[in-house]
């Protein structure tokens, strides 16, 4: 089963978990500074050591998947909007059937290791990752510096290479008004937190992506540990203002039934109005208001309402118009199921 | 006070940040916070057209009157400082070198040390050449596979995975016909 569809630790707040390591091959440079041959010859030396690496890991150029269906891998989160519109030709994926795994090969580093789960879990996904690491490094030398570390692109992944983030929840902080506290305390304590958009400017599902900035500096464990910590404080936070919101029963009764009716009723849905909606109804879920659903129901529908899933699942290009109505005939199948 | 990206207007947003105890303020016009996505807070800024205004900014002042940053150039991948400015990402790994000096400064700005205390690799692997010689270049890539492949085959059967062992193995076969 994909990891997004599984219960999660904590993924009443958390609903994912994301740890990232930047790698560059020795020697070559780094991806907006290689030329053609040097492109290629990554990509071919990273296809002629998947089946080494385990994990049941399959190799896939860009070029090989159409726009739709990357478009699908960026709302997974599993590749960069960037990486997505990339015009390199040797641009490739190595992943699983799971999608736990995800290594982007010639994005703006040669190598981005990538491995996720659901609800709160950087510990375990710190040994996935380092495990996948030093396969790798049996096989490829990288790029390293004594003094810097591993060497990046960028200056702000240099060192560690490590970026951990999560995703969190954050809807009664929302609706007490709390949230930019949260916000404040977290971007002071080196970590930076930042609303997931959409289309509009408005967070799309109240739903925010947590991460370190340091890289540098500091060692993986350190990072791993902070980035727990303050992922847990912020449950604590989003857990509190949920309680304090439980105590005027009726009126979020009414606010997460009426927003579960629209949402189960609907004949039409924008992307917009959905995630929103399911924003609401994840919250009077996690309740236990709602007995409707489920956890992984909604997971299920956050992901195959988003616009590119909605045209993959009815397989062709659709129009804003024709999404919305079948936006609102896959929520409806998706709480019919069993 | 005037705005520290531009320089030209008055600044009226104050952003702070602590990192590793050390505060840092900077203070932004409503234009260039907007530029740099800080006017509101739960906008990420873009970093790194945000790093290229505060490398600048830093060659600029005095604490490094001597640094001609300008002229500084990468010779094998042929980054300028300037086009660093302006992408916020590096060329190649030696670009660390040519410009260590800016460097070590940026990099304490963003992450309050410019020394590695992580994790490193064994350095066991061996180096990949891009460049063969054309003629025998199809033979090498046949023969470095095998080897490789060969290499695998063990080190899957040695960890007992199996299904990996036999894809292997399968591949091996499909190389010798
Ligand atoms: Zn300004
Ligand atoms: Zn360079």
């Amino acid at each position: 089963m994909n990891w997004y569809l599984q219960n999660g630790k904590d993924s009443d707040v958390i609903i994912s978990s994301r740890v990232r390591l930047s790698r560059n091959i020795e020697g070559i440079p780094f991806v907006s500074k290689s030329k053609e041959g040097q492109l290629s010859a990554i990509n071919e030396k990273l296809k002629s050591i998947v089946p080494a690496l385990g994990y049941g890991l399959k190799y896939i150029n860009l070029t090989d998947i159409d726009d739709l269906n990357k478009e699908v891998l960026v709302e997974k989160h599993l590749i960069s909007p960037e990486f997505a519109k990339s015009k390199n030709p040797y641009t490739a994926i190595i992943i699983n059937d799971e999608e736990n795994i995800c290594i982007q090969v010639n994005e703006e580093d040669h190598i981005k290791i990538q491995v996720f789960s659901s609800g709160l879990d950087v510990e375990n996904l710190m040994n996935l990752a380092i495990e996948i690491d030093q396969k790798l490094e049996d096989l490829i030398p990288y790029s390293v510096s004594k003094k810097y570390g591993y060497l990046t692109a960028c200056p702000t992944n240099v060192g560690t290479g490590l970026k951990i983030s999560v995703l969190a929840h954050l809807p009664a902080l929302s609706l007490t008004g709390n949230i930019r506290k949260v916000l404040n305390a977290v971007n002071n304590l080196g970590m930076s937190i930042r609303g997931l958009y959409g289309e509009g400017s408005k967070v799309e599902g109240d739903i925010y992506q947590i991460s370190n900035n340091q890289t540098l500096g500091v060692t993986e464990k350190e990072i791993t540990k902070n980035l727990k910590l303050i992922s847990q404080k912020i449950i604590e936070q989003e857990r509190l203002a949920r309680k304090f919101l439980a105590k005027k029963g009726e009126e979020l009764e009414d606010k997460v039934y009426r927003d579960y009716g629209v949402l189960s009723n609907a004949r039409k849905l924008s992307e917009e109005e959905a995630q929103e909606l399911l924003s609401s109804v994840k919250l009077g879920t996690d309740l236990g208001i709602i007995k409707e659903l489920n956890d992984s129901k909604i997971s299920k529908l956050i992901l195959e309402t988003k616009s590119a899933n909605v045209q993959v699942k009815v397989g062709k290009k659709l129009s804003v118009y024709e999404q919305d109505i079948e936006r609102a005939n896959i929520v409806k199948q998706i709480i019919k199921e069993d | 006070m005037l705005c520290q990206n531009c320089g030209k207007n008055e600044a009226n947003i104050r952003y702070t940040q602590i990192i590793n105890g050390i505060k840092k303020e900077i203070a932004l016009c409503s234009d260039c916070a907007k530029k740099l996505g800080m006017d509101n807070l739960e906008l990420p800024f873009n970093l790194n057209s945000f790093l290229g205004d505060f490398f600048n900014d830093y060659a600029e002042t005095e604490f490094m009157p001597m640094l001609q940053t300008n002229e500084l150039k990468c010779k094998n991948c042929g980054m300028t400082y300037d086009e660093f400015i302006n992408t916020g990402v590096f060329g190649c790994s030696q670009c660390y070198d040519v410009f260590s000096n800016p460097i070590d400064s940026l990099l304490k700005n963003l992450h309050g040390t410019s020394k590695h205390i992580g994790r490193l690799p064994n350095g066991k692997a061996e180096k990949i050449t891009v460049e063969a010689d054309s003629g025998d270049k199809e033979k090498n890539k046949e023969s470095d596979k095998k080897k490789m492949l060969e290499r695998d085959l063990e080190k899957a059967i040695k960890e007992e995975r199996y299904e990996d062992a036999a894809k292997i193995r399968d591949e091996l076969k499909e190389m010798n016909k």
